[in-house]
């Protein structure tokens, strides 16, 4: 029991951490976007295969801007809709790279370890 | 310095809750009304599309709550945690913590000392009834009787209290030969 709750916990703790990152690669590629825009943009590159709950974005976001790494102002959607659209700052420019670059040894280190047969010994 | 920036948003979040309640309560009903049309136009009825708009979201209450915790600083919690990342991160580099310190330190001590000083020397009268009455005399000839004269003279009006500083000219530093002749009723004068 107390190892399913643990690896539950595990699993929103590093969604958390890259809901940010998905939030900045989605601004960075799109240009000033709104919250609903991101939620969906997020869902469709990841093949629909992340579940996400809309909702869970709007304190990411807050985060965010509080960081300084986006900014956010209220405009008009495609529909003539009044939205609050975000947008990546210099430093969120910043951020995305060196996250980007830290996701990408992370992954590759992942990687050698899950499949050592390939490497000689 | 990004949380440091981020503590300061958040302090200044706490003066404008309202209005930025009422922020969030629009950005979040904007959201929902663009997903419902998005659900329209796939062919949803429109009460079904409000309904799946809402489930997509996710827990209306508990996302608010989240949201508002992040905005500012529920009292207890985040602050705590704060207060320890910024123990953590002084922690982290003792070089610039020492710096930090140590200049405050001195800082503070140095404004401390000198305005101690100049409270006790300019500020400050002594601890006597009417101390703007005090009168100090300085007499400069060499013959003691003088001293009493001035101290008889003065002492009975019942405002000077008859305080004599006693020295010769240009020693007075070297030689801090200083006496206090009162009057009679000194205390009573003084009532200190």
């Amino acid at each position: 029991m107390a190892d399913i709750a643990k690896s539950d916990n595990d699993k929103t703790d590093v969604l958390q951490g890259t809901l940010s990152l998905m939030v900045l690669t989605t601004l960075h590629a799109m240009g000033p976007l709104h919250g609903y825009g991101i939620a969906r943009r997020i869902e469709q590159t990841s093949g629909d295969r992340l579940s996400l709950n809309y909702g869970t974005l709007y304190p990411a976001l807050l985060k965010l801007e509080q960081e300084g790494y986006i900014a956010s102002e209220w405009g008009l959607s495609e529909n003539n809709r009044k939205a609050k659209y975000y947008r990546l700052t210099r430093a969120g420019r910043k951020k995305l790279e060196k996250e980007t670059q830290e996701w990408e040894e992370t992954s590759a280190m992942m990687a050698r370890f899950l499949s050592p047969a390939k490497e000689p010994l | 310095m990004r949380w440091l920036r981020a503590c300061f948003v958040r302090l200044g979040e706490l003066f404008r809750r309202k209005r930025r309640d009422q922020e969030l309560a629009e950005e979040i009903e904007s959201h929902l009304q663009m997903h419902v049309e998005d659900n329209l136009r796939a062919g949803m009825t429109p009460v079904e599309a409000r309904r799946q708009a809402l489930i997509k979201f996710g827990g209306m209450e508990s996302t608010v709550e989240t949201y508002r915790e992040r905005r500012g600083f529920s009292f207890g919690g985040t602050v705590l945690q704060d207060l320890r990342y910024a123990v953590r991160m002084l922690k982290k580099s003792p070089g610039f913590t020492a710096a930090v310190v140590l200049s405050l330190a001195l800082g503070i001590g140095a404004n401390t000392a000198i305005f101690g000083l100049s409270d006790a020397v300019m500020l400050k009268f002594l601890p006597v009834k009417n101390p703007e009455q005090l009168v100090f005399l300085k007499c400069t000839s060499p013959h003691m009787t003088d001293y009493m004269q001035v101290a008889t003279a003065v002492g009975p009006t019942g405002k000077v209290p008859g305080s004599v500083g006693v020295g010769r000219v240009g020693h007075r530093y070297r030689h801090p030969n200083r006496a206090r002749i009162v009057a009679a009723d000194f205390q009573h004068a003084v009532r200190a």
